[in-house]
């Protein structure tokens, strides 16, 4: 109970003081909302493969 | 000669899979072993499965090949609640803990579990694959295609939802993507959450249910919820959805859209429910046509492949196979996150060690039997240590007393050859009857599966007389495709049965094999080929020589929330547990009247519903 109650309050405090600043920084300067919304000019929603990532490293965890 | 270990753990459905140069030779989901539907732990028991069947060590194992890379699906988690920060504290409590745990440490998770099965040996070289790379490798390298386009669907992998791969020789390119949090597989789970079903299992029940409904609501889905582009691709509107950052799929703007709340699970469904979940099949449908007509456009590559839990919908892949354009397609018969086991190790042998792969005539699957098997003289003595009756015989008799208790309506437990990799029984581990019988289907339904009377039941049929019953000409030995009944065995509905509805509509007699016939005459077809499954072959061919119909039931041997039977020992206590009058193990019968009532137990309880 009190280790739940701690760990509620350790990762509140992560959230507020930086998942929260970081986060809305990333809304307001790099429009990182914009993929979750539709976009009407676009003609299509798939997204290219980049060049560097058409081989996939499978010795990388990422 | 290079063995390769596949892997797929910690989402749902775990599971393994062993390679021996290349070739497919064990693979099995954890939960057939553990007893626990969609076990997701790791898979320790289907992977000393899989080295038991090939007779090797842990360290005879060349590499381990992770089905997806679990730090870059850690990098979306925490990209997700920075864009939706300051939402989503609730969900971060709760998720972060547990991937932390999971992801950050998965590696060293795995070489822990596979010390422990391997003992004091060294533990192989472990590779990562990634989530729908894994998808699409199981659906390609199987497959009997020298070069196909490659889709992919499913829930959602690291960042994709939606893959195009193109497969060519040995070799599997992506080419583009669709990201989370736009995906057609979350968005058939919304619903599902919202018809009142479990997520990740209840999906395949949104499916039976829309038959019976109009689609009503199509235009309301294709206009408020999924923005499609004129390739098919998609956007969601993701104001209506609440699986970004709450706890639920759903919010209260789709409850008003829909003018009602999510449905109560296990309360009585309503003509609405039915008709919501034909407008979401429908939109489905057209999504997927739209972007697979596209697909072939674009690459003019005459053949398709298909996985990841999207493509287990039957339906929408009997529209794809008529109409978009492709000569030829394949699916994954594991097209869900089980079968990621079987692609990691094969993107590993073909991909990361460039070994170049043969392609077969059918395809390399083995008709999905790559489970457990057990020998006559094994049956006997674990049926004799279970107090069981039985009688073996020579397998002619056998089939003979199969074919003809078919014939008499007898409801029986097949149990025969290895163990179907997947999540459909292929006549391996089976409960069969007489399609014929009109009264099958609910029998089935009420005194075996004791589950919701409207899911309808698959069809076996011999491959050869396939076209004779069927609109499909197609090898369909995964029952992943889905056709009409050909129309010399339709039975008209009259007027007041035509005007029937939900599942009152069911109880008519609408074909000469009224217990696979679905209320649309559709059937989910499983054609049996004898050069995959000979004894299969033979028992149905029996049965064909007594009644002249090439067709039996074929639904999963297990009960409501029970993972398809495994071990002798499985298929007995749900032969005892179920009304079901004879069970056949290899050349061994037992008939329910002759067993000790004492043994009978009803085990229901032991599962959550699905
Ligand atoms: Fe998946």
């Amino acid at each position: 109970m009190i280790w739940s109650w701690l760990l509620s309050l350790i990762l509140g405090i992560f959230y507020v003081f930086l998942i929260v600043p970081l986060g809305v920084l990333n809304q307001v300067f790099f429009k990182s909302k914009a993929r979750y919304q539709y976009n009407p000019a676009a003609q299509s929603y798939w997204v290219p493969r980049p060049a560097k990532n058409k081989t996939i490293d499978m010795s990388k965890q990422s | 000669m290079t063995y390769i270990l596949g892997i797929s753990a910690f989402y749902h459905d775990s599971a393994a899979c062993l390679l021996k140069d290349g070739e497919i030779i064990a693979a099995a989901q954890e939960e057939r072993f553990t007893r626990k539907k969609h076990d997701s732990g790791f898979p320790s028991h289907a992977i000393r499965y899989c080295l038991d069947e090939a007779n090797v060590k842990m360290e005879d194992i060349a590499y381990v090949c992770f089905y997806d890379k679990p730090l870059l699906k850690f990098k979306r988690l925490i990209q997700t609640y920075l864009d939706f920060a300051p939402d989503g504290f609730r969900s971060f409590r709760k998720a972060i803990p547990l991937w932390v745990r999971e992801k950050l440490f998965q590696k060293q998770n795995v070489i822990r579990a596979l010390k422990e099965i391997g003992g004091q040996g060294p533990v192989p070289e472990i590779l990562f694959s990634e989530h729908h790379l894994s998808h699409a490798a199981s659906a390609f390298y199987p497959s009997p295609f020298e070069e196909a386009v490659v889709l992919t669907l499913d829930g959602v992998g690291e960042w994709a939802t939606t893959s195009v791969m193109l497969g060519k020789g040995s070799k599997l390119t992506p080419e583009k993507d669709i990201h989370f949090p736009h995906s057609l597989g979350l968005l058939y789970s919304a619903f599902t959450y919202y018809l009142g079903f479990k997520v990740n299992s209840g999906e395949y029940k949104v499916m039976g249910l829309a038959p019976y409904g109009r689609p009503q609501y199509k235009d309301l889905i294709l206009d408020h919820l999924v923005d499609v582009k004129e390739d098919g691709s998609f956007r969601m509107d993701m104001s209506y959805f609440g699986y970004c950052t709450g706890l639920k799929m759903t919010n209260a703007k789709f409850d008003e859209l829909f003018g009602a709340p999510a449905r109560k699970s296990e309360t009585q469904i309503t003509q609405r429910e039915m008709d919501i979940a034909a407008s979401l099949q429908a939109a489905l449908e057209e999504i997927l046509l739209k972007m697979t007509k596209n697909l072939y456009q674009t690459y003019k590559i005459p053949n398709l492949c298909l996985a990841g839990g999207v493509a287990l919908n039957c339906v929408a892949n009997g529209k794809i196979l008529k109409e978009s354009g492709f000569k030829d397609i394949w699916i994954q018969p594991a097209a869900g996150d089980a079968g990621g086991a079987l692609g990691a190790a094969q993107a590993g042998y073909h991909l990361h060690l460039g070994h170049p792969r043969t392609v077969h005539t059918s395809d390399s699957m083995k008709g999905a039997y790559l489970g457990p098997v057990f020998s006559d003289e094994q049956i006997i003595e674990r049926l004799k240590a279970q107090g069981a009756v039985f009688e073996a015989m020579s397998q002619s008799e056998m089939l003979d007393q199969t074919a003809k208790a078919l014939a008499d309506e007898k409801v029986i437990g097949w149990f025969n050859g290895r163990m179907e990799f997947g999540p459909r029984a292929l006549g391996g581990r089976s409960i069969i009857g007489d399609a014929r019988s009109s009264k099958m289907q609910s029998m089935l339904n009420l005194k075996i599966k004791y589950r919701e009377s409207f899911r309808p039941f698959a069809p076996s049929v011999l491959r050869e007389d396939m076209p004779d019953w069927f609109d499909l000409d197609h090898d369909s030995p995964y029952m992943l495709l889905v056709e009409q009944v050909s129309a010399a065995h339709k039975k008209p509905m009259s007027e007041e049965e035509s005007g029937r509805f939900g599942i009152d509509k069911l109880n008519v007699a609408r074909s000469d094999i009224p217990a696979v016939t679905h209320v649309d005459y559709s059937a989910r077809i499983q054609s049996v080929h004898k050069n995959t499954n000979p004894l299969y072959h033979a028992l149905i061919s029996r049965f064909k020589e007594l009644t002249g119909c090439p067709v039996i039931i074929n639904t999963s041997f297990n009960i409501r929330g029970e993972p398809i039977v495994c071990t002798p020992e499985d298929a007995f206590r749900c032969f005892m547990g179920t009304q079901m009058d004879m069970l056949v193990l290899g050349n061994v019968i037992l008939y329910k009247e002759k067993q000790d009532r004492n043994l009978v137990q009803d085990y229901r309880a032991d599962f959550d519903l699905d």
